[in-house]
C-alpha cells in the first residue's frame, strides 16, 4: 500500500529547496546554505540552531512559523527586521524564489541596520522578486510539512489545534482555501457583532440574512475541502500507524462538522443555513454564531476509542507522527509533487527498529530534513546526501554523491549564539 | 529631543494623518512647504479650504459636486433607467474611466459593517429605494466591492429591492480576470472566484 502510494507520486515532479538564505532570522545573523535533494541530516547540541533552520523552510512554504503565532519572535533579538529566502526547484527545472521579510520588536540598537523601505507592515512576501499582497499568492508554491515532538498536540490538544492543522495542509493543496478562511472569519466577526446588537435591541434581526449568506457560502466550501482531505488522510494515516505499531492498532480519523456527509455543494449550503436558523434564538442570547466550520472537529480514535482521552502517551505520539507523514503523502498525491519534509527531533522518541523503519520510509521523499541532538547509529547508516554538524556558531556540511563515495566538507561561516 | 516650532509641529501632525504618509515623509513635506514662497503655499492652503467649502454631495446620487446635481445626473444623454450602485465616489470615477457605462449612479457612502457599527441607516439606502420607486427602473447594477462587507451589502440591497412593487432586475458586476493576464498566471484566488461567478453564455 505504502509503496504503491509512493509510486503514484514519484512519476511526477520533484520539489526541492536548493538554497536557503537567512538574515537576522532567530539566532542566525547571516547564513546561506546549499541544500541537495535527498536526506539532509542536521546534528548539534541543544540550542545550536537546528529547529530554526527547519522553521525557516516552513515559513517560506506557509508564511507562518510552526512554533509561534508572533512573527516578530523570528527576528534576531535587537534587530528591527529579518529575512528568509529560498530557491525552490521542481522536477521540470522550473525555479521559484520565495522571500519573507519580517519586522522585529523593540527599538533598534546602535549599529542595527534599518528596515528596507518595502517592509511597510509586519511582514512582506515576495515571489520571484514580486511583492505579494496575500498569503494565498505564496502558499502552495513550495509546500512543506513540519513535525516536531510538539506535534503531539495534534492529537492531545484542543480542537482548534486540529482545525489549524487542516487549514495549513489544505491551503498548500488549494491556495483558494485561504481566501475562503479569510472570508469566513470576516463574516463570522460581522455576524457575531450584529447578533450582539440585535440582543441589545440596537439592530433589526432581519439584517442578519446577508451576513448569514456570506458565512454559509464560504463555510460550505471550507467544510467540503476539510471532509475530502480528512477522508484521504485517514486511509494513509491508518496504514502508517499500523506499520509503526506492528499492526496492533487501528487508527481512524473522522471529520465532524454540521455539514459532514453532504456531498452536493448547494445541499451543503442549505444544511448549514438550516442549522444556523435553528440556533437563531440561542445565538442572539449568546451573541455568537453557534454552528459552522469554526466549531469543526476531527475525531481521532485508535481501536474505536478516542485517542485524546484514552490513548497512552506512546500511542498518541505514534499517531501524531503517522498523521503528519500522511499529510505529506496526501499533499503529494493531490499536487503531483511531494512536499519538503521537515522532521525536527523525532527520532529520539522512537526505538531503534521504528527509527530505521522511518528512515527507510523517508527514502521515498524527494527532500527531507532531519534534526537530532545526537548522531545515532541509525542516522549514520542511513542513506543521507548531506550531513551538517552544528556547533559553536558554525555549520559544517559534508556531502555525499548518489553513489556515496565522493565526500566533501564545507564550512559555512555564520554566527549563532 | 529637539522640538520644532509649534506651527511646524502642527503641520507635520496633520500631514501624518494622510494615507500613505509616515512621520518621515510628513517632515519632508513640511520642510519643503516652508522653503516655498508665500504665494505658492497660499495657493495650496486656499485649494484645501475650497475643497470642503465648495464641494458637496449631489442631491440625487451623492457623488461629489459643486452644484446641486453632479455632472452625470445633469447629463441628458445618460440612460436614467439603469442605476449602478457603488460604495464610494472614487468607485464611480473608476467605472466612469472605463467609458463602458451610460446609465446613472448611486453612491452609498460605504458598506454595511456591524463591527464598525455601520448600519443601513448610516448609508444612502433609503434614498436609493426612493429613487427606484420614483423612476421605474429597468435595472439596478450592484457594484459594491468584492469584500465580505461589499457582498453582504449587495445581498441586503437585493433583498430590499425584491420586496418593492414591480421591482427592477438586479445584477451584480462580474469579477473579471486581469487584462493581459494569461489564465496560467492569474492568481488562484481570482481564478477560483471568477469560476464561481461565471455567467451563462447567451447566443
Ligand atoms: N529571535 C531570536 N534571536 C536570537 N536568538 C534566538 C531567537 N529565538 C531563539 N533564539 C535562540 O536560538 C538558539 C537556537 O534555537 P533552536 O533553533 O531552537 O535550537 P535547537 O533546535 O538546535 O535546539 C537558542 O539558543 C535560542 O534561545
Ligand atoms: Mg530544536
Ligand atoms: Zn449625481
Amino acid at each position: 500500500m505504502l509503496l504503491s502510494l509512493f509510486a503514484l507520486v514519484c512519476e511526477e515532479d520533484e520539489l526541492t529547496i536548493s538554497e536557503l538564505a537567512l538574515q537576522n532570522f532567530r539566532c542566525y545573523e547571516h547564513v546561506v546554505l546549499e541544500l541537495p535533494r535527498g536526506l539532509n541530516i542536521f546534528v548539534g547540541p541543544n540550542a545550536s540552531g537546528k529547529t530554526s533552520l527547519l522553521e525557516a523552510v516552513l515559513v517560506l512554504a506557509t508564511t507562518k512559523s510552526p512554533r509561534t503565532l508572533h512573527d516578530y519572535e523570528l527576528v534576531r533579538w535587537d534587530n528591527v527586521w529579518g529575512r528568509v529566502s529560498g530557491q525552490f526547484r521542481s522536477g521540470e527545472g522550473q525555479a521559484v524564489r520565495i522571500a519573507v521579510t519580517l519586522k522585529g520588536s523593540g527599538e533598534p540598537v546602535d549599529g542595527a541596520a534599518a528596515a528596507p523601505s518595502y517592509l511597510t507592515g509586519a511582514k512582506h512576501l515576495e515571489v520571484d522578486g514580486q511583492t505579494c499582497d496575500a498569503a494565498a499568492q505564496v502558499v502552495g508554491r513550495a509546500p512543506a510539512v513540519f513535525f516536531s515532538p510538539d506535534g503531539l498536540q495534534l492529537v492531545k490538544g484542543a480542537p482548534s489545534r486540529r482545525r489549524r492543522f487542516l487549514n495549513t495542509a489544505i491551503a498548500q493543496i488549494t491556495p483558494r482555501h485561504l481566501d475562503d478562511l479569510r472570508r469566513y472569519r470576516r463574516a463570522l466577526a460581522q455576524r457575531n457583532a450584529l447578533l450582539k446588537q440585535v440582543a441589545r435591541g440596537e439592530a433589526d434581526g432581519a439584517t442578519l440574512a446577508p451576513w448569514t449568506s456570506q458565512l454559509v457560502e464560504a463555510g460550505a466550501r471550507i467544510s467540503a475541502d476539510r471532509e475530502r482531505f480528512v477522508g484521504q488522510l485517514s486511509t494513509v494515516a491508518a496504514d502508517l500507524d499500523g506499520t509503526l505499531t506492528g499492526g496492533r492498532e487501528c487508527l481512524e480519523m473522522r471529520y465532524q462538522g454540521v455539514v459532514a456527509g453532504v456531498s452536493d455543494e448547494q445541499e451543503r449550503e442549505a444544511v448549514l443555513r438550516e442549522q444556523l436558523d435553528k440556533q437563531w434564538s440561542r445565538e442572539v442570547q449568546l451573541g455568537a454564531t453557534q454552528v459552522g466550520p469554526h466549531r469543526d472537529e476531527v475525531a481521532v480514535s485508535v481501536n474505536g476509542r478516542p485517542l485524546r482521552q484514552f490513548g497512552s502517551q506512546g500511542q498518541q505520539r505514534t499517531a501524531a507522527l503517522a498523521i503528519k507523514l500522511a499529510e505529506a503523502q496526501v499533499i503529494g498525491q493531490r499536487r503531483g509533487e511531494l512536499p519538503v519534509l521537515l522532521l525536527d527531533d523525532c527520532l529520539s522518541e522512537l526505538d531503534p527498529k521504528r527509527a530505521s523503519w522511518l528512515l527507510e520510509l523517508l527514502a521515498g521523499f524527494d527532500q527531507v530534513f532531519v534534526t537530532s541532538a545526537v548522531a545515532t547509529e541509525a542516522l549514520q547508516q542511513s542513506n543521507w546526501t548531506a550531513w551538517y554538524n552544528l556547533a559553536e556558531g558554525a555549520i559544517d556540511q559534508e556531502r555525499r554523491g548518489a553513489a556515496g563515495n565522493e565526500s566533501q566538507t564545507k564550512r559555512e561561516d555564520q554566527r549563532c549564539q | 529631543m529637539l522640538k520644532y516650532a509649534l506651527p511646524l509641529q502642527k503641520l507635520i501632525g496633520e500631514l501624518e494623518k494622510l494615507p500613505g504618509i509616515g512621520p518621515k515623509s510628513a517632515q519632508r513635506l513640511a520642510f519643503f512647504l516652508l522653503s516655498r514662497s508665500d504665494d505658492e503655499v497660499g495657493e495650496l492652503g486656499l485649494a484645501v479650504l475650497a475643497l470642503k467649502a465648495e464641494i458637496g454631495l449631489c442631491s440625487r446620487c451623492h457623488n461629489y459636486t459643486t452644484g446641486d446635481l453632479c455632472p452625470i445626473c445633469e447629463d441628458p444623454g445618460r440612460d436614467i433607467s439603469v442605476i449602478c450602485v457603488v460604495e464610494q465616489a472614487s468607485d464611480l470615477m473608476a467605472l466612469e474611466r472605463s467609458g463602458e457605462y451610460e446609465g446613472v449612479y448611486h453612491v452609498l457612502g460605504g458598506a454595511l459593517s456591524p463591527v464598525a457599527d455601520i448600519k443601513p441607516s448610516d448609508l444612502y439606502i433609503a434614498e436609493l429605494l426612493e429613487r427606484i420607486r420614483e423612476m421605474r427602473l429597468r435595472e439596478v447594477i450592484i457594484a459594491t466591492s468584492p469584500t465580505v462587507e461589499g457582498d453582504a451589502t449587495g445581498e441586503y440591497l437585493r433583498q430590499l429591492i425584491a420586496q418593492l412593487p414591480e421591482p427592477p432586475q438586479v445584477t451584480r458586476i462580474a469579477l473579471g480576470l486581469p487584462v493581459g493576464g494569461d489564465l496560467d498566471y492569474a492568481d488562484q484566488v481570482t481564478l477560483a472566484r471568477s469560476l464561481r461567478g461565471r455567467t451563462k453564455m447567451e447566443g
